[in-house]
């Protein structure tokens, strides 16, 4: 008997079947999948922007208000300039088309070890915990979210949305489906390890800032 | 991990006197209590997502075959592979062979508690595979070499002091005294281990059976780390953490999250499925995920199958007065607290665990705050009933337990028995109040004084009532 087959054997004896269940069964189970029907979840405010700002703060991340695409790569340098960190960053090369200034370095790509500063885009943000939703691929790696100490979101106004299960359905409506590594990032990395005192920048990065464009 | 359980009453009688124990464990019972309450009272639909949370569950655990194989097949169509394992030595040998055939010399860990249970850091070790923890959490006990004191929080009862010390030791000098440069330190040693392992194996909150995606939490970002950077990423898991769809999973979070840090969500929560596409610039090749089960298949039909509902948030520890005195090494195993002293017999016998049920007061605050509604008494109750009815325990207690039970099913014996002694004791006690000794009870009086009952027993006075209120 397979190790999969041994533990299915036990489940049923413990269910008290002896097959898997019958087709009539099977169907609704099916039919429940499909559905997807949402639980109870917390009220999300008529103000859903205001909703994500407070709960972005909430969690120490930090916000700049754009009015286009256009003013990008200028608050890009200007937030580098006002932490003092070095004028490099790691782009995703879903924002290699932005005109970044000369006088930034930028390399296109996953993260280096050496990495200080990224900037990526995401494919919504939830205004019922003030999270950054991404999705892994080619055109968005995983790593630059993660590695570098100061993390810099492209949040478009039209993307926020309400709960997590809107975020769901975002995901689910990705150009190639859902992708192999789906982030919800909500601030900073952070630790209570040491005698459960939050400290801020544990693993991940030490800043996230959001530029949200109108 | 060698069970010890049956020194529960010496191991708990040292905590208590336990100078640095008694300050952490005080220390996190105030942070963790007042945090889930305050996340809570934001939320006034707390008890409808509670109960849906519930039903959810139970539907999931009695068609568990369906779904652990719907995720399979899901797991299978996204590029990855799952390993199903009965029993912690299957676990082990899976892992050790998936890294040995990779080549694997350096292992990076997320926090796990299913692989704290199978022992899999000793099993990868002696295979000679080097294994880091990368919890901040984790990788202080692991360094001081003891299992993790709570489900979350593992290092909680260390102090700050003891984390320098340990710090200086494995790292060379100077020493780092203040709580800043100890998580920088620990990032930047703990970073070069990211970097150079050869893969990343991380435990999952919970795993999704229609998308065949698992879905970790973490504040550090640890456990994306090591699902990133290595080339390939391996999950251990236990098969009772399968929600059907990915709203399960969204109802499961928001209670998760709450429960267990007051958080409104945990500050990395990533869904993982599969290995990279070809043209990805970063993530694993090789997705794997080892299945389980260790005993929870047999739960399932029997008294304890409500506790497969537990999400390990760790709220019944952080609410449980036994625990909050003694700290989680006292229990003897993996799991601490209320739900450690439902799982751990269970898990390793109940003929090694006989106080681990007997260490509760029953008073419900663990019942009262658990999320997913696990009756904890109840189960606890059960032990202690199983016990009795196996012959488990010491004579004497057996003996005890016997006599008062037999009497106890006979009412008129029972009072009257009871009811001159409770007047002699009444008559007694009556000038002090208490008694400060009891012959045979030096071990409960010790600690504290038994009330002196005041006259006569409840049926007694209830009668005289009765009869008064009639005439």
């Amino acid at each position: 008997m397979s190790a999969r087959d041994q533990i299915m054997a036990s489940i049923r004896g413990s269910l008290g079947r002896t097959a898997a269940p019958a087709e009539q069964q099977v169907a609704a189970l099916q039919m429940r999948g499909e559905a997807a029907r949402r639980h109870s979840r917390p009220a999300v405010s008529d103000d859903m922007m205001g909703q994500l700002k407070t709960q972005m703060a909430r969690v120490q991340m930090t916000l700049t208000e754009l009015e286009s695409e256009d003013e990008l790569a200028e608050a890009v340098a200007s937030y580098l300039r006002e932490h003092q960190l070095p004028a490099a960053i790691t782009i995703a090369p879903e924002l290699a088309h932005v005109q970044w200034p000369e006088s930034l370095e930028v390399h296109t790509g996953a993260a280096r070890a050496s990495d200080l500063s990224s900037v990526t885009a995401c494919i919504c943000a939830i205004a019922e915990t003030g999270s950054m939703m991404m999705a892994a691929s080619a055109q968005s790696p995983a790593t630059l979210r993660f590695m570098p100490d100061n993390h810099m979101v492209v949040l478009r106004r039209d993307q926020v949305v309400a709960h997590l299960e809107d975020a769901w359905a975002v995901m689910r409506e990705q150009p190639g489906g859902i992708s192999r590594a789906v982030h919800i990032n909500t601030g900073p990395s952070r630790t209570g390890d040491v005698e459960q005192v939050i400290e801020i920048g544990a693993h991940g990065p030490r800043r996230m800032h959001v530029f949200l464009i109108d | 991990m060698k069970v010890r359980s049956p020194e529960f009453k010496v191991r708990a009688a040292a905590a208590l006197f336990e100078p640095n124990l008694q300050k952490a464990l005080l220390n996190a019972k105030a942070g963790f209590q007042g945090n889930r309450a305050k996340a809570i009272d934001l939320v006034p639909e707390w008890q409808q997502i509670r109960s849906d949370a519930k039903v959810m569950k139970d539907h999931t655990l009695e068609n568990l075959d369906y779904y652990l194989l719907q995720y399979e097949e899901s797991v299978v169509a996204n590029g990855g592979k799952v390993h199903w394992a009965p029993t912690a030595a299957d676990a082990n040998r899976i892992i050790t062979e998936l890294c040995l055939a990779a080549d694997a010399k350096l292992v990076v860990k997320g926090k796990s508690m299913v692989s704290e249970e199978v022992a899999l850091n000793d099993a990868l070790n002696a295979a000679g595979v080097e294994t880091v923890e990368t919890d901040l959490g984790e990788y202080i006990i692991q360094l001081a070499d003891e299992p993790p004191s709570h489900i979350i929080a593992p290092a909680a009862h260390k102090t700050k002091e003891q984390v320098s010390e340990l710090f200086e030791k494995a790292h060379g000098g100077p020493r780092i005294d203040d709580r800043v440069g100890l998580v920088t330190q620990a990032r930047q040693v703990l970073r070069e281990k990211f970097l150079s392992a050869d893969i990343g194996i991380t435990g999952a909150n919970l795993f999704i059976a229609s998308t065949g995606q698992h879905l970790l939490v973490t504040n550090e970002g640890n456990g994306d780390l090591c699902s990133s950077v290595p080339k390939m990423q391996i999950v251990i898991t236990s098969i009772d953490k399968i929600v059907p769809t990915l709203e399960d999973a969204a109802a499961t979070i928001r209670l998760l999250a709450r429960s267990a840090t007051g958080q409104h969500i945990s500050n990395y929560t990533s869904l993982y499925g599969g290995p990279k596409a070809e043209d990805e610039l970063d993530g694993p090749e090789q997705y794997h995920v080892v299945l389980v089960d260790n005993g929870r298949s047999t739960m399932l039909g029997n008294a304890f199958k409500d506790m497969l509902r537990c999400i390990r948030c760790g709220a019944c520890m952080n609410h449980c007065p036994v625990y909050g005195n003694v700290g989680g090494h006292a229990y003897g195993w993996v799991y601490p607290g209320p739900m450690g002293s439902v799982l751990t017999p269970n898990m390793v016998g109940l003929e090694h665990t006989l106080d681990l049920p007997n260490a509760c007061t029953m008073n419900g605050r663990c019942a009262e705050v658990c999320p997913m509604s696990i009756p904890l008494p109840d189960l606890l109750r059960e032990h202690r009933r199983l016990q009795f009815q196996r012959g488990l325990g010491t004579k004497v207690s057996r003996a005890g337990l016997a006599l008062w039970g037999s009497a106890a099913l006979k009412p008129k014996l029972y009072q009257g028995l009871s009811r001159p002694a409770i007047q002699l004791m009444g008559f007694f006690g009556r000038k002090s109040g208490a008694y400060k000794k009891l012959p045979g009870l030096s071990g409960w009086t010790s600690q504290r004084d038994l009330p002196a009952p005041e006259g006569d027993t409840f049926m007694a006075q209830w009668k005289k009532q009765q009869k008064a209120k009639n005439s």
